[in-house]
């Protein structure tokens, strides 16, 4: 009967510790909140980043095959090949998506897949296809639109007769300006590359 | 005591573990934070990357677009010498626009591009006097903060050095008191060559048929039979491209420009050239003349002295004739395009006593070695004339009828010390002997 029970150990508890396990499992709820957010914020930026990356180097690196290509050819060739009208004027390069609204294609003339162009297959146009390239060349010395003006028009003489005055250099052209543009879509929008070369003998 | 110090144990360690798992989740924050800076400092930087390679491939672009156009600029000038382009357009050497070539500083692409051109300084030359044909192309494209450069050395592909003081495509006859001199005072004919008379030929005597040395005094060797020399059949309209004023055949004279500077019809004249419209011929007469190069679309007389042209007396030509060039008077003739004096799409025809290509042991002006070419043939006589340079008699064709075999005669001069180099302008492009690029992002 003396016998007594001896007090069950419990768990220390005071006023002051009230609620302590509650704020603590927020304050980590929080910070582990802000921690997944930034997480997720940076990776999908990188992977955004990177995307618009990888895509303006495809760009960029069509642009340069392209201007390569078009030396190898000379300034006369390259005018018929991709002068206004010729087949090379809108073209196609492939890993790049076309972004939805384009410069419409004149009927019948089409699109030209560039990676066929730069290995020597003879393209075909496809007539249906968007482009996201076009290539415009600047055959007027005495041009002075804002295109021209990026490659010095009117100060510069393009087919060597020593003036800046000639309305079409064709079959005499020692130099052309030749101005690519490249447009594209994806998933994190949309991307423009413009490019300038001057194309010599 | 010992119960209750036992039973009170537990608090302190209750208390040592509060906030710990915040502490944690801390912790836990700060190394996913540093990890996701550092993969948002990798992202950043490959997206500036991405930026720094386009602006990069523009500047290469950029530099490319102006090693065309400084391509261009030498092909324009590959058939009157390079010198010009290291002169600038002021054609004075050691002025600010040396090297500069037209418009060496245009805008490209949203950036720039600049051109300068410069010597090899290969022996012999000096930064502004190319021998060779061989220079030096800087070129810089910039956009954004990138900047590429292209350094190359460029060549005319068809520079030729003459390495015979005389050479005929045809039969060659030389008579009189003639003296042929200098380190390469050879002589050859892809036919036959005859001397006759007093004639002194320090070098050698060659043809492909027989040489006949009479009693001419040739202190090298004479050799029949020989290999056929290969002449240079030059563009002659080539050089109209790059004249500084063309003498036409309407009579009026035309600058580099196309515009309209003088005339020489009816009485008029331009620096002393007059045109004969019945003969359908230019000529110089007097001593009032203007320094440059010349072509004339027709036959070109020289019978004036052009001694006011410059205060030495000299006056400083390259004449270019789709006709016949004749001179029959006493000029004191330098080349202005390096390396060209007189080059004719006919006859070439000298007389009286000029002075072309003044030598050093001639007076005590610089020496301007230059050609003397005839696409038919030449005759060279008179008492002191005096050539410093080649001649050379190209073809066997007779369109003209002025002179029809090649022949120097009378007590005329002729050194060469196989310094002259020229271009046949038949090249389509230049050469690009080699090539280096160099890039600079100023981020």
């Amino acid at each position: 009967m003396g016998l007594r029970l001896a007090p069950t150990p419990r768990r220390p508890h005071s006023v002051r510790s009230c609620g302590f396990a509650l704020l603590e499992i927020l304050f980590t709820v929080t910070v582990m909140a802000l921690v997944i957010l930034g997480a997720v914020v940076t990776l999908t930026r990188s992977a955004e980043v990177g995307d618009k990356a990888a895509a303006r180097a495809t760009a960029a690196e069509s642009a340069e095959s392209l201007f390569e290509y078009m030396r190898a050819l000379g300034p006369e060739e390259t005018i018929r090949r991709f002068e206004q009208g010729a087949p090379g004027e809108y073209l196609l390069i492939p890993g790049l998506p076309p972004p939805p609204v384009v410069k419409a294609v004149p009927a019948g003339q089409g699109v030209v897949d560039v990676v066929q162009l730069l290995t020597g297959v003879a393209p075909v146009p496809d007539l249906t296809a968007p482009p996201n390239g076009q290539v415009e060349l600047i055959l007027d010395e005495t041009r002075t639109d804002a295109t021209a003006a990026r490659f010095g028009c009117p100060r510069v003489d393009l087919d060597g007769d020593g003036a800046c005055a000639t309305r079409d250099i064709r079959g005499r052209a020692r130099l052309v300006p030749v101005y690519v543009t490249i447009r594209w879509r994806t998933a994190n929008g949309e991307g423009r590359l413009d490019a300038y070369a001057l194309i010599g003998r | 005591m010992r119960t209750r110090s036992s039973a009170a144990s537990p608090r302190p360690r209750v208390r040592a573990e509060r906030g710990n798992v915040l502490i944690l989740a801390l912790a836990v924050g700060i190394v996913v934070a540093l990890v996701l800076s550092g993969i948002l400092s990798m992202t950043l930087q490959h997206g500036g990357a991405a930026i720094e390679r386009g602006e990069r491939a523009q500047a290469r672009w950029g530099a490319e677009a102006g090693f065309a156009k400084a391509r261009e600029a030498i092909y324009r000038k590959r058939i009157v010498g390079l010198s010009r382009l290291l002169e600038g357009p002021d054609g004075m050497p050691g002025t600010a626009d040396d090297g500069i070539v037209p418009d060496h500083q245009l805008p490209f692409g949203g950036g720039e591009v600049r051109i300068r051109i410069e010597n090899d300084a290969a022996p012999g030359e000096t930064a502004f006097e190319d021998r060779n044909f061989r220079v030096v192309v800087r070129a810089t494209g910039k956009a954004g903060l990138s900047e590429e450069s292209i350094r190359a050395y460029v060549s005319v592909p068809d520079a030729f050095r003459s390495r015979h003081g005389v050479l005929a495509g045809h039969d060659l006859e030389i008579s009189g008191t003639m003296d042929v001199t200098g380190s390469v005072a050879d002589v050859h004919a892809n036919g036959n060559v005859t001397i006759a008379g007093a004639v002194e030929v320090w070098g050698d005597v060659t043809a492909t048929g027989t040489v006949t040395a009479g009693a001419g005094n040739v202190r090298g060797t004479t050799t029949s039979g020989a290999p056929p020399v290969k002449i240079p059949i030059l563009d002659v309209e080539a050089y109209r491209e790059v004249a500084d004023d063309v003498l036409r055949l309407d009579g009026r004279v035309q600058n580099a420009t196309g515009a309209i500077v003088g005339n020489g019809l009816l009485g008029s004249s331009f620096y002393g050239w007059s045109f004969d419209l019945v003969g359908l011929r230019w000529t110089f007469s007097g001593r009032r003349a203007m320094n440059g190069t010349f072509f004339a679309e027709t036959d070109a007389y020289v019978s004036g002295s052009g001694s006011d042209a410059t205060r030495e007396g000299q006056w400083y030509l390259s004449l270019v004739a789709r006709g016949n060039i004749v001179v029959s008077s006493n000029p004191d003739i330098r080349a202005d395009s390096p390396g060209i004096l007189l080059i004719s799409n006919k006859d070439v025809r000298i007389s009286g006593s000029p002075n072309l290509g003044t030598r050093i042991d001639w007076d005590d002006l610089p020496a301007t070695p230059g050609l003397v070419y005839a696409m038919e043939q030449f005759y060279i006589e008179g008492r002191t004339t005096k050539i410093n340079g080649t001649v050379i008699g190209a073809t066997s064709r007779n369109l003209s009828l002025l002179v029809t075999r090649n022949h120097l005669a009378g007590t005329a001069q002729l050194g060469y010390e196989g310094d002259v180099i020229f271009s046949d302008g038949t090249a389509k492009a230049v050469d690009v002997l080699y090539w280096e690029r160099t890039s600079e992002h100023l981020r």
